[in-house]
């Protein structure tokens, strides 16, 4: 399939007093029509750079944006036609609610019977057609939102950028927020790159999620696939609460050794790696258990109780590794504990790339 | 009990200071302007005859007024110099706002090399009387023709604008970028956004900046009297008003009445604006409230 938005080889670089900070580094991300990227990546790594680009209010310093399968560096924002929803909203304070949504229509200077009609309808969907006659600094959090996703839509824009939209939202109206942004997504189908640092929201909110580290998207794709199946030691350390566990191993005929105990290999890795190779093993928290049969045995060094789930932190020998357990059981400080390891759900990175050995292997192929 | 007692007494102690001197500011303060005010309506030419008469009038007494409308002096009439007064005042605010306002936004968000620098320089120049370049001024403007009206405007915006260029650039560095880049996203050009959101984001500077251009232009007589003096029809209000109560003659008694009714007069427009534009400022500050940054 064609792509709809296109960053090709993006590199930015901002000069602050002779010092220079190399935020994209050659980034390249390709977005399908009608899909809901989500861009994920932690603080002050250039994520809303990226929307900058996107969207022409900043230039990149090398590499090209295709929106629509045409080259637009040159095409200024306003000719652009994307819409953006920024962290803070920016609803003019100084009119009305009705003012903020016609203001796209305005500026385009559509006939005013169609401005009101347009306005109207998205109000209606985002039901906010109770509040047009409000000024911003009389709503909620939640409705400001809204308004300002009535904005990005009214001017009927298929590519909508979105900076951390909900980050300003409190924890209940976040989670309606996101449903609401969902149920928008599947009924008009517009292409929305969305950025945070949420990975709840990445995860629940993307049909797509980039993960963008040192300039560079690490992992692209179904969220649920990055998330088990992270291309790379980091991605996995930064995917998941609490993230998965990354421990050095050595492989040593079929099986593998951690911490001098011996593991079973995934079966998806059985013919990758070979005796004597150094590896690293990612497990996720909630494929480890407790467990009198365990064969990994460790002392409890810290408990949190977050609920629904406890995690448990576990020493073992030099290494650390977080544990998942349904809460009930109490665990004290100290207490000796034997843990069982689902082997087939481990991933295998390589001790020196730190890349999936799976994603490697293919890279390998691919060239061959 | 003696506790309760003494914080009290205290209370009222300070209460009492501080309406005190409360009061006597506000004597201070408002004196002059009741005095200005019934010295043009006494009817007597001279300060010392108020005092003698009382500190309330027994009537008010027209003729001031009635002779400043109907005079005509040198070729000219003091509405006549006010007409030109409000159209010097004007010009300056206008030009002083557009060039505060475009100054500020450029050291605010534009990246210019040097700027820090020229924002220093800008700072410090704001330290210097502004009175003591009438001289330079007048000799260099006379080089370039400009001793009229346009000359004047060009000497009075600097004054203001640099002045409020700094205090335009401190206000747009408040206003979150993300106005602007979703105006410019929608469809607006850099200009636009600069006259459709910032310059309303930014009212009470705009505000704040109009009555200074306006009121320094229309207060000033030494500029204007070494500029205009010549040309009586061109008068400035000020001026006109200085001619008009004799005050340009030591030999001959001034008459204080006329110049304070011209006075009165001349601080009708002035009050006016400074009304509408605190009301302005009031209206953007409470519209502002509660945005996140």
């Amino acid at each position: 399939m064609k792509s709809y938005v296109k960053l090709e080889d993006i590199w930015k670089i901002f000069q602050e007093k002779k010092k220079k900070t190399e935020v994209l580094r050659g980034l390249n991300l390709d977005i399908e029509k009608g899909e809901f990227v989500v861009v994920l990546g932690p603080s002050g790594e250039g994520k809303s750079t990226i929307l900058r680009i996107i969207s022409g209010l900043l230039r990149q310093d090398k590499g090209h944006v295709y929106l629509r399968g045409e080259l637009v560096d040159d095409v200024p924002p306003k000719d652009r036609n994307v819409a953006m929803v920024p962290q803070n909203y920016a609803l003019y304070p100084f009119m009305s609610v009705y003012d903020n949504i016609a203001f796209p229509l305005k500026v385009q200077h559509t006939p005013k019977e169609e401005i009101r009609k347009k306005v109207l309808e998205v109000a209606q969907m985002l039901r906010i057609d109770n509040l047009l006659e409000r000024k911003p600094m009389q709503l909620s959090g939640g409705q400001m939102q809204r308004v300002a996703i009535a904005r990005a839509l009214v001017k009927g824009a298929d590519i909508i950028l979105m900076d951390e939209p909900l980050s300003n939202l409190d924890a209940q109206v976040r989670v309606i927020a996101r449903e609401e942004l969902k149920q928008l997504h599947r009924e008009l189908r517009p292409t929305i790159i969305y950025v945070t640092h949420d990975q709840t929201e990445a995860l629940s909110l993307a049909t797509k999620v980039a993960v963008l580290h040192e300039g560079v998207i690490q992992a692209y794709g179904d969220p649920m696939e990055v998330y088990k199946r992270p291309t790379n030691a980091w991605v996995g350390s930064f995917l998941g609460n609490p993230p998965m566990n990354i421990i050095k191993g050595e492989v040593d005929s079929d099986s593998i050794i951690i911490e001098n105990y011996r593991l079973g290999i995934p079966k998806d890795y059985k013919d990758l790696v070979k005796s004597g190779e150094k590896v690293l093993v990612g497990i996720r928290p909630e494929d480890m258990e407790i467990d009198n049969n365990g064969v990994l045995e460790g002392t409890v060094q810290m408990v949190e109780d977050l609920g629904a789930y406890s995690v448990i932190h576990v020493k073992i020998n030099e290494s650390m590794v977080r544990v998942l357990e349904k809460s009930l059981s109490r665990r004290e400080r100290g207490e000796k504990i034997k843990i069982s390891v689902d082997v087939n759900k481990m991933v295998l990175f390589d001790a020196l790339t730190e890349k999936n050995l799976l994603l490697q292997q293919r890279e390998k192929v691919k060239k061959n | 009990m003696i506790q309760v007692k003494k914080h009290k007494i205290l209370k009222i102690l300070r209460l009492g200071i501080s309406y005190a001197v409360l009061i006597i500011m506000v004597i201070v303060s408002i004196f002059p302007l009741y005095y200005i005010f019934m010295v043009s309506f006494s009817g007597a030419p001279t300060l010392v005859s108020l005092i003698s008469s009382g500190i309330l009038p027994k009537h008010l007494n027209f003729t001031a007024y009635k002779y400043i409308f109907q005079a005509n002096i040198y070729g000219g009439s003091f509405l006549l110099w006010l007409r030109n007064s409000l159209i010097l005042a004007g010009s300056t605010a206008i030009l002083s706002v557009i060039l505060a306002l475009i100054t500020g936004y450029a050291l605010s968000r534009l990246d210019i090399p040097a700027k820090k620098i020229l924002a220093t320089f800008i700072y410090i120049v704001t330290f210097f009387p502004y009175t003591a370049t009438a001289v330079p001024i007048y000799l260099l403007f006379a080089k370039f023709h400009l001793i009229n009206y346009i000359g004047l405007i060009l000497a009075y915006t600097p004054g203001t604008s640099i002045y409020a260029a700094f205090i335009a650039k401190l206000s747009i560095d408040s206003i979150p970028a993300s106005y602007e880049e979703i105006a410019m996203i929608d469809g607006l050009s850099r200009f636009q956004v600069f006259l459709r959101i910032v310059m309303r984001l930014a009212l009470p500077v705009v505000a704040l900046t109009a009555i200074l251009g306006f009121s320094g232009a229309y207060l000033d007589f030494a500029l204007a009297y070494s500029f205009l003096v010549t040309n009586t029809k061109a008068w400035t209000g000020l001026v006109g008003l200085y001619y008009l109560a004799g005050l340009v003659n030591q030999a001959s008694a001034p008459a204080y009445d006329l110049f304070a009714a011209g006075a009165v007069i001349m601080g009708i427009p002035l009050t006016a604006l400074v009304l509408v534009s605190f009301r302005m400022m009031t209206r953007a500050y409470s519209a502002m409230a509660g945005v996140k940054q």
